[in-house]
């Protein structure tokens, strides 16, 4: 990445609760996204993915707070802003691609109007007519076939693929410069997954947007994202470009959660790599390490003490490529595949 | 060969088909004559998008379903006509497991009440009495006796599949229909799971119909694939065959939109695709839309969405005359009249010259 980037987050918190019911779902999470550059944030249930992303937009579910760190796009603190500015740059600069576009969409009113509801919302000094055209614009661009009967139809009217590429065209048509896309795959087919995800990177291509891509499917993260976060527990583990992180993953967790993923040919495995056990619980953070409870490496080296006393990651969770205190190497690596 | 465990023979299903006398209704065949067969121990993979009729045929096969056409049969013997307690035999031999695992269970009653379910329902006395068997059940499915007293709330989304599983299992099925089980699960305990129906086959050699849309999955359980398409039957082959020489053209499709496959490289292979297969896929949708039908009874249903068709200079043949299913090299069988047993190199280019 040269130069400053579009989105810096460093040491984001996200709390809920008070006193001693207080929970840190997202706990310290660092990385940054350059322009054009497609962000792959992946982690199981629970992880605080999702709520990274929330908490960017400043749209936490009632309860949260943002308690500690830094969010800074395109040069602005995000975390100081008000009401108003936060309003301006949603949906204008920075857009959200919901999981699940069949409940995002308003099912009483058709997809055009909220296409058009949207532009004028956030672009008012368009005419009626040129927001006609654009919203058309924003399907095509999104792919639909057959974008002006999509613009007359309800969203119950439109397969799950059609919806989804609706939502995707909403976020787009104001050409924001960041699109954080929430899951936008997992409630879709495999051949429809494959279209929406190709969809993003033509996207990027040409409208420059940078993309933030969550998902808890690390398979999927190959296919578009140039550099990828992995999070466990609320923490970032592990963060590096996409290549480097899945060929040779660093963290034990990355390298399992890799194992995890079914192999296509050959002669299937008796058994496929599992992570055993359950992640912590987000009001109740082991100390050191929140992976070693469920750490191959940490047992076959003999449960060193560091992995229960002190955190290995960076305070910022940016500055180091995985948070273990013994990261695999190549040979490492094969032992933990085997 | 033997009897098969599982013979389906031209099994079809309409929806609407007994009210479509009434005027304006509309019938939609999800499952158009269809024929399978799973040997005792064998795992068959059922696979296709949303629309392709494979979890209406799990349901005719689980017989929660009465199919229009056609005849399923197990150890050779026709279930249509089955009543009583030949039923509750046949219910004892098949048992099915299903995607949603919130809605699967009655929220209202403990694990213990629903795993008894199926001895009360068939007036069985469980082996070694009622409790021991039901913690055996747990423990089978990698879960604790001491769980017996929960609710189904109380489990995450991949142990209550485990209890889903525990609770077909526990007449001792022969055969299992499950429908999309780990779809819903996170990757990680989606391993867990698929885990779990390996160890359990290999230890009560059951036989399985496993129904998905993941590749990867379906390659990693199951020795013989199906390929469903709107309805239709359009390939069927040991998983290596379907994996490294796919014939029917969707097929190959199927095969291009598996994410991460191999080497980043593969993006490359399947992104040509993108051009044709994207305004394509939703051709049949929008014309649902439109209020048209998408496909006509007579023809290849893949033929306007099929890039050989296209490369072939789009022949009649495709449109009017169905392809039935053929036998082809390598235990593979497949329904189309000009996929050949050549690697399919060309077909790509061509497309995304054409349409892109």
């Amino acid at each position: 990445m040269t130069g400053q980037p579009l989105l810096s987050v460093r040491d984001l918190a996200v709390e809920f609760g008070h006193g001693a019911a207080t929970s840190r779902p997202v706990d310290g999470v660092g990385f940054e996204v350059g322009e054009r550059e497609i962000v792959g944030i992946v982690g199981e249930s629970g992880c605080g993915k999702s709520l990274t992303l929330l908490a960017l937009l400043g749209l936490l579910p009632a309860g949260g707070r943002v308690a500690a760190g830094s969010i800074t796009f395109g040069g602005k603190d995000l975390l100081g802003a008000g009401p108003s500015v936060l309003r301006s740059l949603r949906g204008r600069q920075v857009a959200l691609i919901p999981s699940d576009a069949g409940a995002a969409l308003n099912p009483v009113a058709r997809v055009g109007r909220q296409l058009r509801l949207s532009l004028r919302t956030h672009q008012p000094q368009l005419t009626g007519q040129q927001r006609r055209g654009r919203a058309l614009d924003a399907l095509r661009r999104a792919r639909l076939p057959r974008p002006e009967q999509a613009l007359a139809a309800y969203p119950h009217e439109l397969s799950g693929g059609m919806q989804q590429r609706s939502a995707i065209a909403l976020g787009l048509q104001n050409e924001p410069r960041l699109l954080l896309a929430d899951e936008p795959t997992t409630a879709l087919d495999v051949s429809i997954q494959a279209e929406i995800l190709k969809l993003l990177v033509h996207l990027r291509d040409e409208l420059g947007s940078a993309i933030v891509f969550v998902t808890h499917d690390i398979s999927t993260v190959r296919e578009i994202c140039d550099r990828v976060v992995v999070m466990y527990a609320g923490q970032v583990v592990e963060q590096g470009g996409v290549d480097e992180v899945l060929t040779s993953p660093r963290h034990p967790y990355t390298a399992a959660l890799l194992g995890s993923i079914p192999p296509l040919g050959g002669v299937p495995p008796e058994q496929l790599e599992t992570v055993t056990g359950m992640p912590p619980d987000p009001g109740a953070w082991p100390g050191g390490c929140r992976f070693q409870a469920r750490c191959r490496r940490h047992l076959s080296l003999g449960e060193p003490e560091e992995c229960t006393s002190t955190w290995p990651g960076s305070a910022d969770g940016i500055s180091v490529q995985a948070a273990c205190h013994f990261p695999l190497d190549a040979s490492s690596l094969e032992e933990v595949r085997r | 060969m033997t009897e098969p465990l599982l013979s389906i023979e031209r099994v079809s299903h309409e929806f609407g088909a007994r009210r479509a006398l009434l005027p304006g209704r509309r019938t939609h065949l999800a499952v158009d004559d269809v024929s399978l067969s799973v040997a005792a121990g064998e795992s068959l993979a059922l696979v296709g998008e949303s629309g392709s009729g494979k979890t209406t045929l799990g349901r005719v096969v689980a017989k929660l379903l009465t199919p229009t056409g056609g005849t399923v049969r197990v150890d050779g013997r026709d279930v249509g006509g089955l009543s009583g307690r030949e039923l509750l035999a046949y219910r004892r031999t098949v048992q099915m497991i299903f995607q949603n695992t919130q809605h699967a269970f009655n929220p209202r009653r403990k694990i213990r009440d629903i795993l008894a379910d199926p001895y009360e329902i068939h007036g069985l006395p469980a082996p070694g009495g009622r409790d021991a068997a039901l913690g055996e059940l747990l423990e089978r499915v990698g879960l604790h006796a001491s769980m017996l007293d929960r609710y189904p709330h109380q489990f995450s989304g991949g142990q209550r599949q485990r209890i889903g599983i525990a609770r077909a299992l526990s007449l001792g099925p022969r055969l299992i229909v499950a429908d999309e089980p780990v779809s819903a699960l996170d990757v990680s305990v989606q391993a867990q799971v698929l885990n779990l129906f390996a160890r359990l086959r290999r230890e009560l050699g059951l036989s399985l119909l496993f129904i998905s849309h993941d590749l990867r999955a379906v390659y990693f359980l199951c020795e013989r694939i199906a390929v469903l398409y709107q309805g239709r039957l359009v390939e069927v082959a040991p998983r290596e065959r379907l994996l490294e020489h796919p014939l029917h053209p969707y097929s190959r499709r199927l095969i291009a939109a598996v994410p991460g496959l191999g080497e980043r490289d593969s993006a490359e292979v399947s992104a040509a695709d993108a051009p044709a297969a994207a305004p394509d896929a939703g051709e049949s949708t929008a014309a649902a839309v439109a209020g048209a039908e998408p496909v006509t009874g007579v023809g290849c249903h893949y033929a306007s969405r099929c890039p050989l068709h296209l490369q072939l200079g789009r022949p009649e043949r495709c449109l009017t005359e169905r392809p039935a299913l053929r036998a082809a090299a390598g235990g593979s069988a497949v329904a189309c009249h000009f996929a050949g047993d050549e690697p399919p190199a060309p077909v790509r280019s061509v497309v995304s010259e054409e349409v892109g």
